[in-house]
């Protein structure tokens, strides 16, 4: 190695100590400081270490809040959540909190909580498909599509804002036999991952920064590598965030239609003693 | 006793036997009057069970039947309507799709209720009217395929038109 070859190397490993120290020492957010020198660096370290350091520690620490902490040593006062990344929609803001998904139990009280909300309903009806139909139309006036159908049951979208009323709505196509609606409050996992995407595309810049400057081909490939992974967990939380927005974005409903049948009634009717009463009904009139 | 009064109560009693076999065999015991819409016939007595009551259907099926009882013990029509309900739509299945106030020609107000069922056979209608005065419970009823009985629909609500109780 020529003499000019080893300043070169040398002013690198600097470079990169003084760019991911101050991430690694406190665990807040990178201070790109490209000026500074490494007289304090204890020891120098390959970029093996550097990489090392720079992938392992996050930027911010997400609290079991899924807030940010603020930084104990006061060199970084971590920010809001950022919004989601451009073309992510927006959670839908929640049902009211009288209606159905309050009533099972859904936490109205945080505005800013971003839940899912889904519900299975089973219906005794009469004429399932003209019902199935039925059900389609409901979802159609409330902004919503059908996603799934078959012979007997239906599951529709409809925008969160709507649930309730369509709820009611498809209570009215028959008797309901079943009913079992849920509302998930998904805010926790929403922001740590908001704040953990945030992070990897700080890594990432940082790692694209790294490459930049590397001298060597291993340094190279081991920056690529880590680049690679650092992508691949920035597409997963992508998905899983765009996921939980659609989710909260738009309610799920499914309805499971049956034909009415007196079995399926929970509780016989009460029986008013007249002789007349239990002959009535379509099988005794049509079987002349 | 003589003679003469004897044989006069006898012959009084046969007159009145011959009167009320005639009138039996008639159907003329129902205290009721109907009308048969066109595209029915009126089946008389010719009828499982048949007896008292009126039955008159279409060639494809759609049956339109009235029967009376007493109205004992005594009940408003809205509590009839109610246990007819409870009767039908949770102790049989029975959907209740719609009830609506009729009219028999007399002027009695009555209360129509349509039913929907999946029978093995397919969907069918079934359109009961109930009218009650202070004798008699009058029930109206109508039945067949869904879509026989939606042709028929014209045909039926003659037909409660042209009920009559005495």
């Amino acid at each position: 190695m020529t003499h000019e070859s080893s300043l070169r190397a040398r002013a690198w490993r600097v470079a990169a100590l003084a760019l991911f120290l101050p991430s690694t020492a406190c665990g807040a957010a990178a201070d790109f400081n490209m000026s500074g020198k490494s007289a304090d660096a204890p020891r120098e370290e390959s970029a093996g270490e550097m990489l090392d350091r720079a992938t392992s520690a996050p930027a911010f620490a997400p609290s079991p809040m899924g807030y940010p902490q603020q930084m104990t040593a006061g060199i970084a006062m971590a920010p809001p959540p950022p919004p989601p990344p451009p073309g992510m929609p927006q959670p839908e803001p929640m049902p009211s909190p009288d209606g159905p998904a309050a009533r099972a139990g859904a936490g109205a009280e945080r505005a800013d909580a971003i839940v899912i909300y889904t519900a299975d309903l089973t219906v005794a009806v009469f004429e399932v498909q003209k019902s199935i139909e039925q059900v389609a139309a409901v979802a159609k006036t409330q902004g919503g599509f059908m996603a799934r159908r078959d012979d007997r049951s239906i599951t529709i979208r409809v925008p969160a804002r709507h649930f309730d009323a369509t709820v009611k709505q498809l209570e009215d196509i028959g008797d309901v036999l079943h009913r079992n609606v849920m509302a998930e409050d998904v805010s926790e996992e929403f922001h740590d991952l908001q704040i953990q995407l945030r992070n990897l595309h700080a890594l990432r810049e940082r790692l694209v920064v790294l490459l930049g400057k590397a001298s060597k081909v291993e340094e190279a490939i081991a920056v690529e590598k880590e680049l690679s992974r650092v992508s691949g967990e920035i597409d997963r939380i992508q998905g899983r965030l765009k996921f939980l927005a659609d989710r909260a974005q738009l309610s799920t409903i499914t309805v499971t239609l049956e034909p009415r049948q007196p079995k399926a009634m929970e509780k016989g009717p009460f029986q008013v003693p007249l002789p007349w009463l239990p002959d009535l009904g379509i099988d005794r009139i049509i079987n002349l | 006793m003589d003679l003469a009064t004897s044989r006069l109560r006898s012959c009084f009693a046969l007159v009145a036997l011959a009167v009320g076999s005639l009138v039996g065999g008639a159907g003329c015991g129902r205290p009721y009057d109907v009308a048969t819409p066109a595209g029915f016939v009126d089946l008389e007595d010719r009828y499982d069970d048949g007896d008292d009551e009126y039955r008159a259907t279409t060639a494809d099926g759609v049956v339109i039947g009235i029967r009376a009882y007493d109205n004992e013990p005594y009940a408003e029509r809205a509590f009839l309507v109610r246990a007819i309900e409870n009767q039908l739509r949770l102790g049989r299945g029975y959907a209740l799709l719609e009830t609506k106030e009729v009219s028999a020609k007399n002027g009695l107000k009555g209360t129509q209720m349509r039913f929907g069922h999946d029978q093995p056979s397919g969907p069918h209608l079934y359109v009961l009217s109930v009218f009650t005065d202070e004798d008699y419970v009058y029930l109206h009823e109508a039945a067949g395929k869904k879509e026989l009985v939606e042709k028929a629909e014209q045909s039926i609500a003659w037909s409660v038109r042209e009920f009559s109780p005495d």
